[in-house]
């Protein structure tokens, strides 16, 4: 908790700079648009991987993230630092994509031969592979890995998750702790089969 | 209690976000040194954290380029660059033998007219090179959403309201007495006037069809990508564009497509012509086309039905929810159209204008802020009194309605609305003890959502007139200014606090706190 509480804030000089870049973005101007999406774009990148499922789409939340950050630059405010307040954005921005694109999947995935996957993984993992966190966090529901990331990976807390997810507080401590469950019963697993550290 | 179920319990309590005392978190970690089961668990969390702290790739310059084009251009459309989506044929199952995967790709590539290579018995990720099958197909759906629904709405004969599931192909949205809107991506909006159905007839990309079969629909979309369309029909008529604001109209034979920006080909019986701006075409009884020039009351009859704010599917967009309790009550959001209650809609972030009138023709305005992903509710605020008194439907609440509502709405986990409630009984009743009393919770309130200068001057008030919640006041106050990195004025207010509450519940971890900050 104590790293997070230093990068909600910025110091006062980093926070006046920072107004002053958001009020050129917000005027339009090309070369502060540049520098605020090359300042960002790895953390926003960093974002929508943890919380997508396919690099694909997480390349593609990372651009749209990245589109609202440069329109909503006008509602920006010094008290909290740039970087967690776009972080938020591209957290909802990623949260919202993901879920058009459940949609837009349970409707293609009707068109497809069943063993045929446009998107992710593949069915299933072979039993010799050595299983990384990624797999494992990979097997959670869509909901449950949501909170998971949010909370242990971005150290959101489960009223912020409320709120960003729009489930109940109860919803949300619910699938941390089934995820965690979940989580639990994978690792065993994996360690009775004599399987290494996550990767 | 054992001693692993001990630290299942404290893990369980730590994964599911509570707080555990400095002594419990400490027996959590050591108790782990010595399992090796909860060691792995943690060694799990942490390389998870380890990952989300590191620093991340670059996006490519492509992908940058991308972005700061769309923002450029100022188009709506957001989807800024094709997916590269490949299909990837699953590991072959024992049911289901490796041949019969190649052979089912090729079959649906080439159903689709294009081809997809899968190696047999190959059991990592295969990339088709080019136009993938997956990328055909997905290009052959446009999503559909509701928008906005005034009043009673039904899709397929059943009250749907907004929420986030898709529309489907097929289906049917009625209004009777409300309006509805909704979007088809990209960049499609149809707003339907009362007494309005229409039939989603396709929904495939590169041809949308909407078949507005009775009453008025509205139409406004972004420039189409060449070979892309959106269409119109109403009657024999149907009304083709690729970037523009048209309505089409049926009632019983009649059918007729007006043109308020834009261009848009007119077809029927397979005849087609341009139509330009603020031009109507119209079939009568006789079956003879008519074309003539719309009127400027006309234009802007049409215009009214679209509301006044965004309806883009963006994240930038939160979600208004109007209700009232005195019927005919209806609401304009930012000066826009009235429109029936009660109202849901997607809305852009930021504070927003709501005007309610009641059926007596009475008027009262009120603010709401909507956050970017957040719901936001609302009352007709002449609601409560109109029933009793119409006449008096202006009274204001009273401070302890106001602040019933704003504690419900925190029980309810909505933080914003309970603050702006808090803010409102402030603002109206300024000398109230109320008032007074609710500045702790609003400080609170205020830090939680990342203001900490409005929640410092909410504890600073509170303090300087101090009651019993003087002691959660103070420890607010420090947060906030431990939020502001003014560790100084931190330091004093701990040392305060440990003066004047020795045994407070807060003691130990603001004792810990004082010597991070190197005090005594």
């Amino acid at each position: 908790m104590e790293q997070r509480t230093a990068a909600l804030v910025s110091s006062p000089e980093e926070a006046e700079a920072d107004l002053e870049l958001m009020a050129r973005v917000a005027a339009s101007e090309p070369s502060a648009q540049r520098v605020l999406v090359e300042r960002l774009s790895r953390r926003v990148r960093k974002v929508t991987g943890l919380l997508c499922r396919s690099a694909a789409d997480a390349d593609d939340a990372a651009q749209l993230a990245l589109i609202e950050i440069l329109r909503s630059a006008h509602s920006f405010r010094v008290a909290t630092s740039l970087e967690r307040w776009a972080e938020r954005l591209t957290i909802r921005a990623t949260l919202h994509a993901v879920r058009r694109e459940r949609n837009r999947r349970g409707l293609i995935e009707r068109w497809l031969s069943p063993d045929l996957l446009p998107w992710g993984g593949p069915t299933t993992t072979p039993a010799t592979d050595q299983i990384g966190l990624a797999t494992l966090l990979q097997r959670l529901s869509s909901d449950r890995y949501e909170a998971f990331v949010l909370h242990h990976a971005l150290d959101y807390t489960v009223d912020e998750i409320s709120e960003l997810t729009g489930a109940p507080v109860g919803t949300v401590k619910d699938r941390l702790v089934m995820a965690r469950k979940q989580l639990r019963r994978f690792l065993d697993a994996d360690l009775a089969a004599g399987r290494g550290k996550p990767r | 209690m054992n001693a692993r179920e001990r630290w299942e319990e404290l893990q369980q309590r730590w994964a599911q976000g509570e707080s555990l005392s400095p002594a419990e978190e400490q027996e959590r970690l050591d108790y782990a040194a010595h399992d090796p089961r909860a060691r792995r668990e943690l060694e799990a969390f942490a390389a998870l954290r380890a990952y989300a702290k590191a620093e991340g790739e670059p996006l490519s310059a492509a992908l940058i380029d991308g972005v700061l084009e769309a923002v450029a251009d100022g188009a709506r459309l957001r989807a800024v660059t094709e997916r590269e989506l490949r299909v990837q044929p699953a590991i072959p199952s024992r049911r289901m033998g490796a041949w019969f995967v190649a052979a089912a790709s090729l079959a649906l590539a080439a159903a689709l007219g294009t081809f997809a290579l899968a190696s047999p018995g190959t059991p990592k990720r295969l990339a088709t090179s080019g136009p993938s099958v997956a990328q055909a197909v997905a290009a052959r759906f446009s999503y559909a959403e509701l928008v906005l629904t005034a009043g009673e709405v039904l899709v397929d004969g059943k009250v749907r309201r907004v929420d986030r599931r898709a529309l489907r192909a097929g289906a049917t949205l009625t209004t009777g007495d409300g309006r509805a809107c909704f979007t088809v991506e990209p960049a499609i909006d149809v707003c339907l006037a009362e007494r309005t159905t229409v039939l989603l007839e396709a929904l495939a990309a590169p041809s949308v069809r909407i078949r507005v079969d009775d009453g008025l629909a509205l139409a406004s979309l972004s420039r189409r990508r060449p070979g892309s369309s959106f269409a119109l029909l109403a009657g024999d008529l149907s009304a083709t564009a690729r970037g523009t604001i048209f309505s089409a109209r049926r009632e019983r034979d009649e059918a007729e497509i007006t043109v308020v920006e834009g261009n848009v080909q007119v077809a029927r019986g397979g005849v087609s012509s341009q139509v330009g701006t603020r031009v109507r075409v119209r079939t009568g009884r006789g079956g003879a086309l008519r074309r003539e020039p719309i009127a400027a009351d006309d234009e802007a009859r049409l215009l009214r039905l679209r509301p006044g704010h965004a309806l883009a599917i963006t994240a930038a967009l939160g979600f208004l929810e109007l209700d009232s309790k005195v019927p005919g009550t209806s609401v304009s959001v930012d000066a826009g159209p009235r429109f029936p209650l009660p109202l849901q809609t997607r809305i852009g972030a930021g504070r927003h204008l709501l005007s309610w009138h009641d059926a007596t023709g009475q008027r009262l305005e009120s603010w709401v802020d909507v956050a970017a992903g957040e719901s936001q509710r609302s009352s007709a605020p002449l609601g409560r009194t109109a029933e009793v008194a119409p006449n008096l439907a202006l009274e204001k609440p009273s401070a302890a309605s106001l602040l019933d509502a704003a504690r419900s709405e925190l029980g309810r986990a909505n933080p914003r609305a309970a603050l702006a409630l808090y803010e409102k009984l402030r603002a109206s009743y300024p000398a109230s003890s109320e008032a007074h009393t609710v500045l702790p919770t609003v400080g609170r309130l205020r830090l939680d959502l990342g203001d900490a200068v409005a929640a410092l001057r909410a504890f600073d008030a509170y303090l300087a007139r101090p009651g019993t919640l003087a002691p959660e006041a103070l420890s607010g106050r420090i947060r906030a200014l431990r939020a502001l990195g003014q560790r100084s004025s931190e330091r004093a207010a701990i040392a305060q606090y440990l003066a004047r509450y020795p045994k407070g519940l807060e003691r130990p971890l603001l004792e810990r706190r004082l010597a991070e900050l190197g005090g005594p």
